[in-house]
Parts: structure tokens; sequence; C-alpha cells
């Protein structure tokens, strides 16, 4: 593993920590400096911070906090604040 | 690449538990707290704990700091007093052979395990403390993990 893989998962957890002690703007610092790195050093960001981040303003998104998520036919959408939207497939288990 | 004294440089500061060893400005000697904002000349620390503490903005050039690395230096909230207090005790590192063994690295490439990369200490518990002049930090923070990268090739 190396660094700069290290550092967008120890970025990641510090984004959530200060998501989740209401420091917003703290984790859009933390979500922009992680994506800034992966581009950096071409990584794949990891598929939690991808479906837990808004692309549009780079919050860290809480279900039921600042985010919104609903179930369509085949997919999840998931409504930031920011009213930026993702979808993402799920497989009927 | 785990965090180690080694990597510190190139690796992510933010969360780190921090303590300002030396600095021009000598209000901000022995300040206490955590790493929160790192920007290119800048470290902002965080005193006191749990988001309520206050946030002072440090500038990296001509500070010297401490960083404390445990093994899970990104999660656990560590009492940071009596930790600190051991190594309040020993001496500093002086901030010029550290200045010329960066401008000396960057032609050679760094030679592993030099001791001149910064002090280490251990201290129990697993905690190892890292003095680092704040000169080798001057970067933007997504690009100090590149200067010397884990590639073979450079």
């Amino acid at each position: 593993m190396t660094v700069a893989e290290e550092r967008i998962e120890r970025l990641a957890e510090l984004a959530r920590a200060a998501a989740r002690g209401g420091e917003d703007d703290r984790a859009r610092y933390y979500v922009r400096l992680a994506r800034r790195v992966a581009e950096r050093n071409r990584l794949v960001l990891p598929r939690k911070f991808r479906r837990f981040t808004c692309d549009d303003c780079d919050a860290y998104l809480r279900p039921g906090r600042n985010a919104r998520v609903r179930l369509r036919d085949g997919h999840v959408v998931i409504t930031c604040d920011c009213r930026a939207q993702a979808r993402y497939p799920y497989i009927d288990g | 690449m785990a965090l180690t004294p080694e990597t510190l440089v190139r690796h992510e500061l933010n969360g780190l538990p921090v303590r300002v060893a030396e600095s021009d400005d000598s209000s901000r000697v022995g300040l206490l707290g955590r790493v929160v904002v790192e920007t290119t000349n800048t470290l902002q620390v965080e005193t006191g704990g749990g988001g309520s503490g206050r946030v002072v903005t440090v500038p990296k050039d001509g500070s010297v700091f401490e960083f404390a690395i445990t093994d899970d230096a990104a999660g656990d909230e560590r009492s940071p007093g009596t930790a600190f207090k051991l190594a309040d005790a020993q001496p500093s590192t002086p901030a010029s052979p550290e200045s010329e063994d960066r401008a000396g690295a960057d032609g050679a490439g760094r030679p592993d395990g030099d001791p001149s990369r910064g002090q280490r200490r251990g201290a129990g518990e697993n905690v190892a403390y890292v003095t680092v002049d704040g000169s080798r930090l001057l970067s933007r923070p997504a690009r100090r993990t590149e200067t010397s990268g884990d590639s073979p090739w450079q």
C-alpha cells in the first residue's frame, strides 16, 4: 500500500469524523484533499468514498442528515443538500 | 508504506497529534494539539480536544514540529499531557543539519534509515515522536507525497 493510498484512507476517516462533529467545511476540505491526492497519483478512490461524498459540493454525505437516499427501480438515488443527485445500481437480493 | 518516521514528511499530517517544539514566535512554542488543516505554508493546530478547542495557525517555515505517531494515529484519542511531557525533557534537534540533508538528498536519493531524517525516540505504548523542521514540509499538501516516490525509477 502506497503512501498516497493510505493518505486517502486517513482523509476519508477524518472527513467522516468532521462531518459527524458538524464541521461540514472541514469535512469538505478533507474530501477535496483526498480527491486531489488521488488525481495526482492516478488512483481510483475507494467505492465507499465515492458513494458517500457529493460530486458537486464535495460534502461528506450522511444519509438522513445531509443526504436523502431513495430506492428506484434497480438503482439508488442519493440527493445531497446541494440538490445534486447521484445514482448507482443495486441488485435485488 | 505505513506512517513511520521515514515516511512522515510525505504522509498525511491532518489528524496527527503535534507539539510545536521551536518557533520564531515564542508564544507558539509548546503549543499542543492536533493538526486539522494544512496549507502550503502553514499548519492549523487545534488545541484542546473534541472540536471545542481553538485553532492556531502556525507557519511551517521557522517552526520545528514534533509529531506523535501511534499505531492508529488517525483514530484514537489519546490524552496528550503525560506523553508529551516525557518528550519535553529531551533536547530537540538543531535545524541546520536537517536542511542540509534535504539539499543533498535531492540529487543523490535518500538512503534508507538515515538518522538525520527525523529524530526518533521510543516512549513506550507504541508512541514514537518525530521531530521535523517545518521548512521540510513547505509544499502543497497534495504534492508532498510525490517529492520522492516509492518508484524505483526515481
